[in-house]
């Protein structure tokens, strides 16, 4: 390489400083020619130019210009740069990492554990909380609710929905749906499937259009249209076939034959689990303003803000309210996000579960910075001879990143793995409850985030024992390790600080797993007002030719199967019901009492058969029940529950008083109240009971186009499936049915609870388990830093009891230390899951103690290891190492 | 992209060091290509054999007081591959400079 001249004028000249600069980030064995290459031209030219008279300030911008293209240059030589050394400390980190397989294989195992379960839980957040909805500007959809007198939302009145659809000028488009488990035949076979009947401008609104096909004609979405009907993807190749001509054979639903005119993309799940769309136009339409619903979106218009769309929104609740007085139950209209309104209350529980893997990911990282930590110390020696070798602090740094990249590197893809798995887990857990759930999975944003995690526990893991080592006197700690002895007191300190902060970590999860235990066990003990032992629910649609006796024929079904299911051997007792009870189903409106319009009352509404209190264990508190007396000549008989007597006659006898519940099903005959039921928790055993009232299936059969039979059995209910199913055939084979034990269908109820208790406990115990290693780590090395000390004591006479209560105590003060910051910390944060638990409070102080007793006892066990241990030491070998 | 797989740019920057441009600046002012892509070419070029770079004779940088230019050349393999581009890229025969620079005298280097 041909030598460098001097550079004389070199201020002044920008190109020149320029390639200098650049010249830092080319690979250091290409710089030196790298920059004379580039200087020389400069120069070159610079002197000819001046030659030429031509050296004014237009020729220098061009050679500086010229200059710029150095960095482009010196940029695409960094793959040079990086293979050089790099590589280099790849292939070291690798020699280093083999040669301590069960160091390795811990830090890998523990990171990938954190990481594991950071990226599952992230997989979650982001499908259910952070990526947008699958809509095109998905933003500007709103879900409309209508907000009643004590601020509740609830679902629309069919005519309120109209009046906001005429009066809006903000809303670009709106849609009304409802949709309900229906039998559908005209596929393969005759399935019960969840059916939506939308609004004209429905998928106007959402953005989405059939991928086959078309959706439906203006003319076909009014009041005598012809029935057509569009399909998802899903039912389209299982129950179609997947055949080009969609209209071949209609589907037959409640006894009208629907075309089928076009199949919604792969994917498409609005509203939740849809499977057929049906315009809702053709069916008669409520007059009612307080027979609610009905469910609402709407697109904002062009240009409009939401602000703007939920002010005109709100504006036009309170005209309605106005004019109508007490014939509405809405007081205002709230508009939020569609996306928030899926999501709704499950967003604060899955941010509270990501904070609690947070700390499981930080607890696993502080036990490998621990691990590190000893083994820097194990290898302090190599690294004092490179460093006087000439290594620079940076060089070590940058192979300590290296090995530690490594390592991460190996976790997260060791982490990928678990965390399909974890995913899997935890849709098996309470896939039905979280919003969203077919789009959670570990895709490439998931991805993204485990390697953005990695890297970062890398450069922590870098960064933290370089630090500890960098600028101490090389000779003096050369001079200790010739003697043994590398331990001091600043390690020792930061090891400490690193188990305190994983013992108050690993306190925080517990609590919180603690207080969402005792939550559920409280939760357990609530009585339902049902018994969830030995039934079988079987839920059922029946399909029957539409016409004026529609709803007389389907209850007519119902009764002739009760009787041949009573006839079962084995059964006990069985009933039916509309909604069945924690299934979230059947309506609820407003009633009058003795037909008076100034005396209102409200109430959850349910069509029932004689035999269903019994079926389900419902005790009767006075009058008597739904019998087979209750003709439908005869007048109508309804039997309420407790709750709705306390409420509205809480001082007299309810039997004999009349309500009028026209509004839920159009009969305005009105009911004849003959007996008082104990209450029911509907809505989950954490809801109050709400005010029931329940009418006879024969007398007010409209309203049970869904039903459920509840067969109380002898034995096993689950042995009573096959039979069940084989008498439902006889007398039809156009019924499909679902079956479910109660316990289950109870069970499902408490799914969200278990899901965050689950979460919660796995955390913990993996945490504990930890912390337990952490402070085992710690304690065993320090023994073993103290072994000459301790041989010395035990030399001059120190018993067994002395040593251990030496280690044991130096141990645990640590740890208590840990439990006491976790105690506060505790304190602090557990108000952010106080949403999640049943009536107790977040500071419970006797989950508190006892999960201190708990951790404190697991330490000490952790400490006793080491310190039995240390009580073996032999004096002669310690002192011999001195 | 194989040894024998030139860009458009890439033809004509071998192409001008063919015809006796060989320095980086000058290959820039012929071809009017930026310096962020001749450099690059050049090095791309280089390490697939398609030219060899020198540095010019100390004497004639010394006398100048400037540091020693790097120069390129074409090789075999090269120009073999130049005339593969050159018949590809039918325009590039019409690019071919028209004023071949004077190769480099004795005392230049």
């Amino acid at each position: 390489m041909p030598s460098v001249t001097p550079n004389p004028a070199l201020k002044l000249k920008p190109h020149l400083w320029l390639i200098r600069a650049i010249g830092v980030i080319v690979p250091r064995r290409w710089r030196a020619d790298w920059r004379q290459e580039w200087e020389a031209e400069l120069r070159y030219r610079e002197t000819l130019l001046a030659e030429w008279d031509k050296l004014d300030w237009q020729t220098k911008v061009d050679l500086l210009r010229r200059s710029l293209g150095a960095f482009w240059d010196a940029l695409l030589l960094q793959p040079w740069r990086l293979e050089d050394e790099m590589f280099q400390d790849l292939r070291y980190g690798v020699r280093m990492l083999w040669k301590k397989p069960g160091f390795t294989f811990i830090a890998v195992f523990t990171l990938a554990l954190g990481i594991g379960a950071s990226t599952a839980i992230f997989s979650v957040v982001d499908a259910v909380l952070l990526r947008p909805l699958p809509y095109p500007q998905a933003e500007r959809i709103v879900s409309a609710r209508e907000v009643d007198a004590q601020g509740r939302q609830i679902t629309f009145a069919d005519r309120n929905f109209q009046d906001v659809q005429a009066r809006s000028r903000t809303l670009a488009a709106a849609a009304e749906y409802v949709s309900q488990l229906t039998t559908v035949l005209g596929g393969s076979e005759p399935v019960r499937l969840q059916v939506a009947y939308v609004s004209r401008d429905f998928f106007k609104v959402l953005g989405v259009q059939p991928a086959v096909g078309r959706a439906f004609l203006p003319e076909e979405t009014k009041v005598g249209g012809n029935p057509v009907a569009v399909v998802s993807a899903g039912y389209w190749e299982k129950l179609l076939g997947s055949r080009s001509d969609l209209g071949a054979t209609p589907l037959r639903i409640d006894g009208t034959n629907y075309t089928i005119v076009g199949v919604m993309p792969r994917g498409f799940n609005f509203p939740k689990d849809a499977e057929v769309w049906l315009p809702i136009e053709p069916f008669p339409e409520s007059q009612s303003r307080t027979a609610h619903g009905i469910r609402v979106i709407a697109r904002l218009g062009e240009g409009v803000t939401l602000a703007k769309a939920r002010a005109e929104l709100s504006t036009i609740g309170k005209q309605l309210k106005q004019e109508n007085g007490k014939d509405i139950d809405l007081v205002d209209i709230a508009a939020p996000p569609l996306q928030e309104a899926l999501v709704g209350e499950s967003s604060k529980t899955l941010l509270v579960i990501l904070a609690a893997v947070a700390f499981l990911l930080l607890i696993a990282c502080a036990n490998v910075v621990n691990l590190l930590l000893a083994q820097m110390t194990a290898r302090q020696h190599e690294f004092d001879v490179r460093a006087a070798l000439g290594a620079t602090r940076l060089r070590m740094a940058r192979q300590f990143m290296a090995e530690n990249l490594l390592l991460s590197l190996l976790a997260g893809g060791v982490g990928v793995l678990l965390s399909f798995w974890g995913v899997q887990a935890l849709l098996l857990l309470n896939q039905n409850n979280l919003p969203r759930a077919d789009e959670i999975s570990v895709n490439l944003r998931a991805l993204a985030f485990t390697f953005a995690i990695s890297s970062l526990v890398a450069i922590v893991l870098g960064f933290v024992p370089l630090l500890r080592f960098g600028g101490r006197d090389l000779q003096a700690r050369l001079k200790e390790a010739g003697r043994g002895q590398t331990a001091n007191a600043s390690s020792h300190w930061l090891r400490a600080t690193l188990v305190m902060t994983q013992v108050a970590l690993t306190l925080v999860l517990l609590v919180g797993a603690g207080l969402l235990g005792k939550s559920f066990m409280k939760l357990l003990q609530v009585d339902p007002g049902f018994r969830t032992d030995s039934a079988v629910a079987m839920e059922i649609s029946v399909p029957v030719q539409s016409g004026n006796n529609e709803a007389q024929a389907r209850a007519y079904f119902y009764q002739q199967l009760l009787e041949r299911v009573r006839a079962l051997p084995g059964v006990v007792a069985a009933g039916g019901v509309n909604g069945l009870p924690m299934t979230g189903g059947g309506a609820d409106g407003q009633f009058l009492i003795d037909n008076n319009p100034a005396l209102k009352g409200y109430g959850e509404f349910r069509i029932a058969t004689p035999g269903y209190f019994g079926a389900m264990g419902i005790q009767l508190l006075r009058g008597r029940l739904l019998a087979d007396s209750d003709s439908p000549d005869a007048q109508h008989a309804a039997v309420i529950s407790n709750a709705l007597a306390r409420q509205y006659w809480p001082n007299e006898d309810p039997i004999g008083k009349r309500i009028q519940y026209g509004n839920m099903d159009g009969d305005m005959r009105l009911l004849r109240i003959v007996g008082v039921v104990s209450d029911v928790r509907e809505f989950g055993l954490d809801a109050n009971p709400r005010p029931t009232v329940y009418a006879h299936y024969l007398q007010r059969p409209r309203q049970a186009w869904s039903f459920t039979i509840v067969t109380r059995a002898q034995g096993d209910p689950a042995a009573l499936i096959p039979t069940l199913r084989t008498t439902l055939q006889s007398l039809s084979r156009d019924v499909p049915a679902e079956f479910r034990t109660l316990a289950q269908v109870f069970s499902s109820s408490l799914d969200n609870r278990r899901f965050s208790l689950v979460l919660f406990g796995v955390f913990a115990v993996v945490a504990l388990l930890l912390a337990a290693l952490g402070i085992y780590g710690v304690t065993s090395y320090a023994v073993t830093q103290r072994t000459p000390e301790l041989g010395v004591r035990i030399a001059l006479g120190a018993q067994g009891r002395d040593i251990l209560r030496l280690v044991i105590g130096q141990g645990m003060k640590v740890v208590l230390i840990g439990v006491a910051l976790g105690l506060a910390g505790a304190f602090a944060l557990t108000r952010l899951i106080a949403n999640l638990l049943f009536a107790m409070s977040a500071t419970d102080p006797l989950t508190f103690a006892g999960i201190a007793v708990l951790l404190l006892f697991v330490a000490l066990l952790a400490c006793y290891v080491p310190a039995q241990r240390a009580t073996r030491v032999d004096p002669m070998v310690a002192l011999r190492h001195e | 992209m194989g040894k024998g797989y030139l860009s458009y740019s890439a033809t004509a920057i071998l192409q001008a060091v063919a015809s006796g441009y060989r320095y980086g600046f000058d290959i820039m002012d012929i071809t009017g290509l930026p310096s962020g892509t001749v450099y690059p070419a050049l090095r791309r070029m280089e390490e697939t054999g398609l030219v060899i770079s020198r540095w010019e004779k100390e004497g004639a940088a010394q006398r100048e007081q400037r540091p020693a230019r790097k120069y390129y050349e074409v090789t075999r393999d090269g120009e073999d591959v130049l005339a593969e581009a050159v018949r590809r890229y039918r325009l590039a025969e019409h690019l071919r400079p028209t004023t071949t620079k004077a190769k480099p005298s004795r005392q230049q280097g």
